[in-house]
């Protein structure tokens, strides 16, 4: 199956040790005392800490604290997301690490700062237990540009925002098999697939850092680029795939949008497959047979 | 080798200097040395074991602190 990004922020003061970051408010995962917990199996695939002072940070729940410290490595001593990059991220999709079921996660930040408070974002990006990284068959993946201009808020997922592509695709179903955002002080971008199959009955946005400048890296060394995740989640052009962000502070910015798409057909059926959603048939749509 | 022939030593930055060079607004700049000498972390910023606020943080900081006192005196 799929995979989603969460979002944790926060203003830690002089000296802050381990400085427990809150929880963004998200549609789909419920939080207690600020922090998410989770009720599904999920692996960690990458977490990043993004501070001007950052010097650690880590993660808390009762199962891993049992061990010991879950130390997250390296950090981002920056505010915002590295010009020209790449970003230091705790990667760890071929040895992800389980998510502790019914216990808050805490994401503790330190830093070194000398005055005043400071902005810190977690993120953290989770993947169902059955994720793969394999993309769906069809014709080669090719990639296809949109824009979209909005104020996604400040400290806030901005909710799905409509794509303007660059030039209309052929109508069919395609794979989102890879995609990346370049938008200047945005953090971080998910996708929202208006069909989208169910984990255990909730629904994933996935997601990842946005560029600052066109020509940044956004992805760490040990990451083979955009399609390094597998299927995203796939959409009928009669129903395209939206966009949200989150940012420090709200502005109207433009975002430039790369999606790599694969071509798997014109049958709506083909929504039923992959992250799709399943769902009636086209041929149950329109009542044939004796269903 | 002579003393004179020793190269200079680098005479190290107060925190004057720091402030000047990382805010360019005076009144920002101001109130963040304010602020340094309330928590006493000047020593600690001059040797560089802890940084100033990146300037937009420092806005936002003394922004919702104004906030909070004016809301305190409505």
């Amino acid at each position: 199956m799929g995979f989603a990004l969460l979002a944790y922020q926060g203003a830690p003061g002089v000296n802050a040790a381990s400085f427990d970051l809150t929880a963004v408010g998200d549609p789909d995962f419920s939080q207690r005392n600020g922090h998410y917990i989770f009720t599904e199996k999920y692996n960690i695939i990458s977490l990043a800490h993004f501070e001007a002072s950052a010097i650690r940070s880590n993660l808390s729940a009762p199962t891993w604290n049992a061990l010991g410290k879950m130390n997250i490595w390296p950090v981002n001593v920056s505010a915002n997301i590295p010009t020209p990059g790449p970003p230091r991220i705790d990667e760890r999709f071929d040895l992800p690490l389980p998510v502790p079921l019914n216990e808050e996660v805490q994401f503790q930040v330190s830093n070194n700062l000398g005055a005043a408070t400071e902005q810190a974002w977690g993120l953290m990006q989770i993947a169902t237990s059955d994720w793969t990284q394999n993309i769906p068959r069809g014709v080669m993946p090719i990639m296809v540009r949109a824009t979209v201009t909005f104020n996604p808020g400040s400290l806030v997922w901005s909710g799905p925002q409509v794509l303007a592509f660059e030039q209309s695709l052929r109508g069919g179903v395609y794979a989102v098999v890879g995609a990346e955002v370049q938008a200047p002080a945005v953090i971080a971008f998910r996708l929202i697939f208006p069909r989208y199959k169910l984990y255990n009955g909730r629904k994933l946005r996935p997601g990842w850092i946005c560029q600052q400048a066109v020509g940044d890296l956004i992805y760490p060394q040990q990451v083979d680029g955009p399609m390094a995740w597998g299927e995203w989640g796939r959409f009928h052009t009669f129903e395209p795939v939206q966009i949200e962000s989150i940012m420090t502070t709200g502005a109207s910015t433009a975002h430039e949008v790369r999606l790599w798409l694969q071509f798997l057909g014109e049958d709506t059926n083909l929504l039923q497959g992959g992250l799709g959603g399943g769902g009636l048939s086209t041929m149950q749509q329109q009542g044939a047979g004796a269903y | 080798m002579a003393k004179s022939d020793k190269p200079a030593r680098k005479p190290s930055k107060t925190l004057d200097d720091l402030l000047a060079e990382q805010y360019s607004d005076p009144k920002l700049r101001q109130r963040v040395k304010e602020d340094v000498e309330a928590r006493g972390t000047e020593k600690a910023i001059v040797k560089g074991e802890l940084k100033l606020p990146h300037p937009q943080d420092a806005e936002a900081h003394f922004r919702k602190l104004d906030a909070a006192s004016q809301e305190e005196d409505e």
